[in-house]
């Protein structure tokens, strides 16, 4: 009763506040939390002709189908660490970027490589894998590049499974660091000149000030930007992996949702692909919830 | 400045909002109003004794069914545009409103619309693009597709007659049970003799090389391997033949001349798995020595497609053979310029075999029975349906369908309907498949006219047809069926021993895992049961031979 | 602006930043070069070739921009795509910064609460068929609603709003309550200018987001007189990767189809990428956020 009252009070004094959370509350029961009740498909035989209330119930079928699949494990590992790895590298290059474009001071120049770095992005994945197979082949650019480098001879590097990881985060980091840094850039273009121009006088050089400054003043952002990445870690794209793998770099390269793919797309089996959907976003959730405990603790920026 | 901005925004939203607003209203297609037609036989409703013959109109009141095809074109906006398809309308007082899908959301699409459970009268699977989950039996259990059987005895003559006369086609027609859950579209001469179409994709091979370097058509084994040596290091060849991404060619040549295919294949009446006999070995042996000598393709492994050997490799004289189509045999890429080289010549070759006097078992199936249209329960009148459809079945329904319009598309020669140049000879950057597309219905239910393309097309690589259709079908699975169960269960044990065997067996041709693991990795594939996989295959295979 | 001196450390790491940028922007422009000239190529050479594409092959031409623009559907397809863009981002801006306030308000005792009622959503979804089944029952299937509303709302632009207003100290509230203003002239008038940067951000976000949009539409639509540009160019891709019968690949005997891929990724991109220009200033350094000290 204690929480009615404690409502009623705060509704008094924030109506309008109230009166605003309608359209947003209503929009995510309807879009969201409605949708929801199909986390059921994981536990059902689902078949689209008879609905979720239909279908045939079969319990945690599909969860043993999945872990008892000879690759399940494997999927996970690759899953994992290629997230991993997309973290390592991948995370802070848009930054990076951004702090190296803020060191510039001719406008022209700035614009000219910002605007330029953010057009891969808009190069749609079917293209870009594209280029990525022409590039790789034993005769393309990047193999004989790499073959000089070994010694050895020019290779498909696609076909070999100890180069799929490097291949797919650095062609994510050749697509996006440009576009990923325009939100770190537009957090840069809100620190305060002053405290530059009192640090200047102060005599700290440009990298003290980049330490004192400009990470700090960004460091919300930045924070921000990495708990949300934690809460999408089992969520390694299937498209690009899709269009890049093939039988020899399974090993490295077959992640959950190219496993959930050959195995849930036939026949319409949504119940097992919502199933491990339901695993993910379990695991995603930990993740989450344990970076935003933490930077709860360490900083003053959290999500919740 | 801010307000007038804001105002400025307002208003473009507003302008767009009643933009939308208006286009909507227009963008629902009406459907066109059929008249009956000025026939003089008045619609008589029931089947006529003679065959090839059903009177027009079909029904006295027009009536109008929706149908749910996989369709796209890049010219018109809708099928129901097709003019022949409006006059095909206004003569049998049957209009039929296409719900068109792009074969790129197909899939999705299928899943939602039976979701739904908003189901338009009739469903095209469109050379199965998509299929109901669980089979036929299964659509009809669930109440969702009808079993025609008993409107195809009484209101079907055309069509009964059609897939009687052949027993293989009588079996392919139903369900494991009996039941006709789909009609199906049938392959056809324009005359309307029922004939499957001849293997459409297989082998070339360049035969200004072999002409080069003295060599005959290869058949065994052996001749390839004389042949591609002979392209790598006379004619400069950096990939002699492209196979495909898992490392075999179409129809599985090489291997079927070992007598086995990359998975399940049929044994008389038994079915069996490529993996776990001996000529898959051999095969596998085959194509590693290959690779290493560098006979086939070092990035076989980064090809994205089986079917097609890019103009990359064809026309550049990187490869000498591969899988292509009929139409681009030949000459065909110098006549399009991609190549400057006016030797150039690809022609068709037969399957290989493993000693002289054998014929390969394994070629392109190409089916009599092919693309299913089911009635859903939702259709309110399923004997006019029905009666549509058998019309379909006749000449003239044929030629309404994927000749057009008398006069417009094509003119009566002698008896037989012939193109005219508004479709041979288009304008502007149209080809003759565009002009087609928006001009006629094309596939669907009844008879399908595939002979209509030796108008259109070169007669020289027409021939390649021939070449593969020599080859036999012995290895080739007919079009069997699981039940629901079997199915899911298969589909989780298959999928993981598909991932394996595609793993080893490229690892085994490209030279990164040593022979000397291949006992173990036929044992391996036991153990991950496939003998359950087996037993589920011969059940099925068992069910269709007893059809 | 400030004066610095250059010191010699300076100079270096200017040279060496320089470089490292115009190198970055090379290996970005390279598969546009490769897009960009492919399209004005020769059709049967872009074919054959293999490799990246760094000048046009052939005679360049603008035949396969001609062919596209013929393609009556792209107008289609533009159209609608830019009625998208601008709706969407006018609406989602409005509501993530009417959350992004709501969330930022200390004196909103449940405001983590309604931020992990949110937050929540995008961890856990119940995916494609029972969102399709909600928009169906809404009446909004086929219709343009069905591509606006359903997407209007991502966790993500409310979080990084608030954030951004989260920085506003808030005695400029105070004094604007105190001067009676109500929650909108607050939200629009005060909160919003001072976080241009953020709301330009958003804005370009959904903008791009949008454009490149094609799954709702695959879901959610049928007639293709509603059809995103993206649906089409999705389906002339996706039509070059492989044939599974023989009028698909009948289709690929046209020589125009490779060529008329590459004009239509410049066609449908161009666009998106002239909105950059715009949103840029709002990047500029140094938007006096000091000045407005209480």
């Amino acid at each position: 009763m204690n929480v009615f009252r404690n409502i009623a009070t705060d509704f008094r004094r924030n109506k309008a506040i109230y009166f605003l959370c309608i359209p947003i509350v209503a929009w995510y029961i309807i879009f969201c939390y409605m949708p929801m009740g199909g986390i059921a498909m994981g536990f059902q035989n689902f078949s689209p002709a008879k609905g979720i209330f239909s279908s045939p119930w079969v319990g945690m079928k599909h969860f043993r189908d999945f872990f008892g699949s000879t690759y399940a494990w494997r999927s996970i590992r690759n899953t994992l660490i290629i997230s991993l790895m997309d973290l390592l590298f991948n995370f802070p290059m848009p930054i990076i970027f951004a702090l190296l474009l803020n060191e510039i001071v001719s406008h022209k120049f700035k614009r000219t490589v910002q605007t330029i770095s953010y057009l891969p992005y808009f190069i749609s994945m079917v293209v870009m894998c594209g280029i990525i197979v022409d590039f790789t082949k034993s005769g393309g650019v990047i193999s004989n590049l790499v073959s000089q480098l070994t010694g050895q001879p020019a290779q498909n590097l696609l076909g070999n499974a100890s180069y799929f990881r490097p291949i797919y985060i650095i062609s994510n980091i050749w697509q996006g660091v440009g576009y990923g840094s325009i939100i770190y850039i537009a957090a840069l273009s809100s620190v305060d000149q002053e405290l530059y121009e009192a640090a200047t006088i102060d005599g700290a050089n440009r990298w003290k000030q980049t330490l004192h400054i400009t990470l700090p003043g960004i460091s919300a952002t930045i924070i921000i930007m990495l708990i949300l990445k934690m809460g999408t870690m089992l969520a390694v794209g299937s498209e690009k992996i899709l269009l890049l793998y093939n039988p020899a770099t399974y090993e490295t390269a077959d992640v959950i949702s190219t496993l959930v793919y050959r195995k849930g797309f036939v026949d319409y089996n949504y119940g097992f692909s919502t199933a491990v959907g339901l695993f993910n976003s379990a695991v995603n959730t930990t993740l989450l919830l344990i970076t935003n405990g933490l930077s709860r603790k360490y900083s003053e920026t959290s999500l919740f | 400045m801010l307000k007038w901005k804001k105002i400025s925004a307002i208003l473009l939203c507003l302008c767009l909002l009643l933009t939308a607003a208006a286009c909507n209203s227009n963008d629902s297609s009406t459907p066109s109003s059929s008249q009956p037609s000025g026939n003089s036989e008045s619609g008589e409703s029931g089947g006529n004794d003679e065959v090839n013959e059903t009177a027009l109109p079909i029904t006295d009141e027009p009536v109008t069914f929706t149908m749910w095809k996989v369709w796209q074109n890049d010219y018109i906006e809708s099928i129901n545009d097709i003019e022949s398809i409006k006059k095909s309308a206004e003569e049998t007082g049957v209009t039929i409103i296409y719900n068109t899908v792009a074969t790129t959301a197909a899939v999705e699409k299928f899943g939602m619309l039976l979701a739904s459970g908003d189901y338009p009268d009739m469903i095209d699977h469109s050379e199965t693009a998509v299929s109901y989950p669980g089979g036929g039996d299964k659509a009809i259990a669930d109440g969702v597709y009808l079993d025609m059987t008993s409107y195809v005895e009484q209101y079907m003559p055309n069509y009964s007659q059609l897939r009687l006369q052949d027993e293989e086609l009588a079996k392919m027609t139903v369900t494991d049970s009996g039941k006709m859950w789909a009609i199906y579209m049938m392959r056809a001469q324009t005359d309307g003799a029922l004939m499957a179409e001849p293997a459409w994709i297989g082998m070339v091979i360049r035969t200004d090389w072999l002409d080069d370097l003295g060599l005959n058509m290869p058949v065994t084994i052996d001749d390839w391997t004389t042949t591609l040596t002979a392209f790598k290091d006379e004619k400069g060849a950096e990939a002699p033949l492209m196979i495909g991404p898992k490392g075999f060619v179409i129809n599985d040549y090489f291997a079927s001349a070992y007598g086995v295919k990359r998975d399940f294949y049929r044994d008389g009446a038994n079915v069996k798995y490529g993996p776990l006999e001996n000529g898959y070995r051999q095969y596998i042996e085959l194509m590693r020595q290959w690779y290493a000598d560098g006979l086939i393709d070092q990035n076989f492994i980064s090809n994205t497609s089986e079917m097609i050997m890019t103009a990359e490799y064809g026309a550049t004289g990187k490869s000498g053979a591969g899988t292509n189509m009929w139409g681009l045999s030949q000459q065909y890429y110098l006549e399009t310029g991609q190549t400057e080289d006016a030797n150039i010549r690809f022609e068709a070759v037969a399957g290989p075999v493993l000693n002289v006097g054998e014929v390969c078992q394994s070629k392109f199936p190409s089916y009599i029975a092919t693309n299913q249209i089911s009635v859903t329960s939702n259709c309110s009148n399923p004997e006019i349906v029905a009666k549509w459809m058998d019309y379909q079945y006749t000449v003239d329904g044929l030629i309404r369908n994927y000749y057009g319009i008398e006069g417009d598309t094509y003119e009566t020669v002698d008896g037989k309907p012939v193109y005219t140049a508004k479709i041979l000879e288009p304008e502007g950057n149209f080809t003759t498949g565009d002009m087609l597309a928006m001009n006629v219905r094309g596939d669907g239910v009844g008879l399908n006219a595939w002979d209509r393309w030796d108008q259109a097309y070169d007669h020289e690589k027409l021939k390649a047809r021939e070449v593969w259709d020599a080859d036999g079908l012995g290895l080739v699975l007919p079009r069997i069926t699981m039940t629901d169960e079997e199915g899911l269960e298969y589909n989780n044990i298959f999928t993981d021993i598909k991932t394996y065997v595609e793993e080893k067996t490229v690892a085994y041709i490209m030279g990164t895992e040593s022979m000397d693991t291949y006992d173990a990795f036929v044992q391996h594939i036991y153990d991950l049961n496939i003998e359950k996989c087996l037993e589920i295959q011969q059940a099925a295979l068992d069910r269709y031979n007893a059809r | 602006m400030m004066v610095q001196k250059k010191s010699p450390s300076k100079i270096t790491f200017d040279i060496f930043n320089h470089v490292l940028l115009i190198l970055i922007a090379g290996i970005c422009i390279v598969p546009i070069i490769h897009v960009v000239f492919a399209s004005i190529s020769d059709p049967a050479l872009v074919d054959t070739y293999s490799g990246i594409i760094l000048w046009p092959l052939g005679t360049p031409s603008l035949n396969g921009y001609n062919y596209v623009f013929k393609y009556q559907k792209i107008w289609m397809g533009y159209r609608n795509t830019i009625f998208y863009v601008v709706v969407q981002c006018v609406i989602t801006s409005v509501l993530s910064i009417i959350a992004g306030y709501i969330l930022s308000r200390k004196r909103f005792r449940y405001r983590n609460v309604l931020m992990g009622f949110i937050a929540f959503t995008m961890l856990f979804n119940g995916g494609m068929v029972p969102t399709f089944m909600v928009v169906r029952n809404l009446g909004m299937y086929d219709t343009r609603w069905a591509m606006l509303i359903p997407s209007a709302m991502n966790v993500f632009y409310i979080i990084i709003m608030r954030t951004a207003i989260q920085g506003i100290p808030d005695s400029l509230e105070e004094s604007a309550r105190m001067d009676g203003a109500g929650e909108f002239i607050i939200m629009f008038r005060i909160i919003l200018p001072l976080c241009k940067a953020t709301f330009a951000v958003i804005i370009l976000f959904v903008a791009v987001y949008k454009w490149n949009e094609w799954f709702p539409a695959l879901l959610y639509l049928d007639g293709e007189s509603r059809y995103p540009l993206q649906m089409f160019l999705r389906e002339i891709l996706i039509k070059q990767v492989d044939f599974t019968n023989q009028a698909d690949a009948m289709e690929r005997l046209q020589l125009y189809k490779v060529l008329v891929k590459y004009c239509v990724i410049v066609v449908s991109t161009l666009p998106i990428l002239c909105v950059y220009p715009f949103v840029q200033k709002y990047f500029v350094t140094g938007v006096m956020i000091g000045s407005v000290k209480g």
